[in-house]
């Protein structure tokens, strides 16, 4: 089983547009990618610091998209840590608890040290699910809120007890790697950028191969492309197999949201 | 998926801000052989950010040729800084030795600090028109989000590329490190080519095919900066024909690069 752990969907006014899922369904059997988790949609979803609505509409999508396609794609439950606290815990609890949603993706609004995330990971903690937090080192300037992988490594010491996976491997880059080394409950997802040559083997070689996790970054990303990244990555089969989709089967697994086959 | 592709952009050394041993020629050769690849294009990574570059093309060439023919045809850009004195100079003692080793050269302003647009640049631009010598133009080394915080390197600007193109149409050119987003500029220059190795979108080939003819579209590594294999995937070309998909991963290298045919 192959799991892409982090894809987004492009839909103009978040609309499920079968066609589009399709043709995305199409490129994953070509690239042997079996699931995928949705995060959210780059289109129409209020940019950098989305409103409470944007939000519904991104989740609303990730949730039919799971109603339709329940063998092929999982969804996480996308989040502005900056709204109020009652209306992260009802969309919580819409998306997660009473609905199919896996996890939670938290991107660019604020950064992920900030106490405002405290409710939502000790929801995620509850629930069983893992937090999906973009990071990134950028010598050319952060957009918004964003966060640093050191900033990733704060936030998983203030919860230890739930997995986050901190996206963006090859965004992150060694620097990345070595601050979560010590936070055993941080994974990191291969997803985007360009593939530096010798990275996916630095992060196996530091943090173990249950700790690396295949994501694409699509349609930002190529699907083939980036999964190849693992395939010619120098490391064993059994290291492959973790990081194209066993850990990523177990961390669903774990939520009682999906049964997948490792 | 052809079994006959063609690296256009690929290196041997060691990227100074990469991990790693260093990479030979033949670890280089090993690493392309076992995802395809039958045949490249190196230049000395160390000539990026020498002082001059003659000594890394110098050493490069000499290893290129002492290898005995085999399955896997190696070739080389030599790398040519035309701001320094002794230009005509690096250009004549690589492009006409009279071997086959050396099927390009390889320009690199932003590190080496000029622009396509110095005066000095249409005197070397039909030196190299005189010899028949086709030019790649190496945009960047790595995506600048990357880069050293205290070595930001700007890639160099797609505007001049495409107008010293303009300025000498029977110079075949190939923009090296290429982004999706700068295609449609590079469009503009009907002399221009681009490699995939920094392309990159949902639907890789299919979206630069929107944009460019596949004869000026050629396949690209950049190894060992990056891992091979997933330039080698940019192949799969949902959509596109098995003829396409060929000139792609070998025929435009061998026509671009004329001493390969």
């Amino acid at each position: 089983m192959i799991i892409d752990c982090h894809i987004h969907l492009s839909s103009p006014g978040c609309r499920f547009i079968r066609e589009d899922v399709e043709t995305c369904l199409d490129l994953a059997d070509r690239a042997g990618i079996d699931r995928m988790v949705y995060l959210f949609n780059l289109q129409d979803s209020g940019g950098y610091d989305p409103a409470p609505d944007d939000i519904l509409r991104s989740n609303d999508l990730g949730m039919t998209l799971v109603q339709h396609y329940p063998d092929r794609f999982s969804s996480f439950c996308y989040l502005n840590p900056a709204h109020d606290v009652r209306f992260l815990l009802d969309e919580i609890e819409r998306c997660i608890a009473r609905g199919p949603c896996a996890g939670i993706k938290l991107w660019v609004s604020v950064k992920a040290d900030d106490t405002r995330l405290d409710p939502i990971m000790e929801r995620a903690s509850a629930l069983h699910v893992p937090v999906l937090h973009h990071a990134w080192y950028k010598a050319t300037g952060y957009a918004f809120e964003e966060s640093n992988p050191a900033e990733i490594a704060t936030l998983a010491r203030r919860h230890p007890d739930v997995p986050i996976i901190m996206a963006h491997l090859c965004g992150g880059g060694w620097r990345g790697v070595l601050d979560v080394k010590e936070c055993p409950n941080v994974l990191v997802d291969t997803s985007g950028a360009q593939p530096q040559a010798g990275l996916v083997e630095f992060a196996v070689e530091q943090l173990g191969v249950e700790r690396v996790v295949f994501g694409s970054d699509w349609p930002i990303r190529d699907l083939a492309v980036q999964r190849t990244r693992i395939d010619g990555a120098q490391v064993t089969a059994d290291a492959r197999g973790a990081i194209l989709g066993g850990t990523v089967a177990r961390l669903l697994n774990a939520t009682g949201k999906v049964a997948v086959a490792p | 998926m052809t079994t006959d592709t063609f690296d256009a952009s690929a290196w041997v050394g060691q990227w100074v801000f990469g991990s790693g041993d260093g990479e030979s020629l033949d670890k280089m050769i090993r690493c392309l052989l076992e995802v395809g690849v039958r045949g490249a294009v190196f230049s000395p990574i160390r000539a990026v950010m020498a002082p001059e570059p003659m000594n890394a093309n110098t050493v490069l060439r000499s290893q290129i040729a002492r290898r005995d023919a085999d399955e896997f045809a190696a070739r080389m850009a030599a790398i040519i800084n035309p701001s320094l004195p002794n230009w005509r100079e690096q250009i004549t003692a690589f492009m006409d030795a009279g071997d086959d080793t050396v099927v390009a050269c390889k320009f690199i302003p932003n590190y080496h600090v000029y622009e396509l647009s110095d005066p000095v640049m249409n005197e070397v631009a039909n030196t190299l028109k005189s010899l028949d010598v086709p030019l790649c133009v190496q945009v960047r080394m790595l995506d600048e989000r990357a880069h050293h915080p205290r070595m930001l390197v700007p890639g160099v600007p797609i505007a001049e590329i495409v107008e010293f193109a303009r300025s000498h149409p029977t110079l075949r050119i190939l923009a090296c490190g290429t982004y999706q987003s700068e295609l449609r500029q590079l469009a503009e220059a009907d002399n221009v080519s681009v490699e995939l190795s920094s392309i990159e979108s949902g639907n890789t080939l299919m979206n630069v095919l929107d944009i460019l003819p596949p004869d000026r579209v050629m396949l690209g590594t950049h190894a060992p900066v990056y891992y091979p294999a997933p330039a080698i995937a940019k192949l799969q070309g949902y959509g596109i024909t098995p003829e396409t998909i060929e000139m792609i991963a070998t025929g435009n290298a061998e026509r671009f690069f004329s001493q390969l045919a």
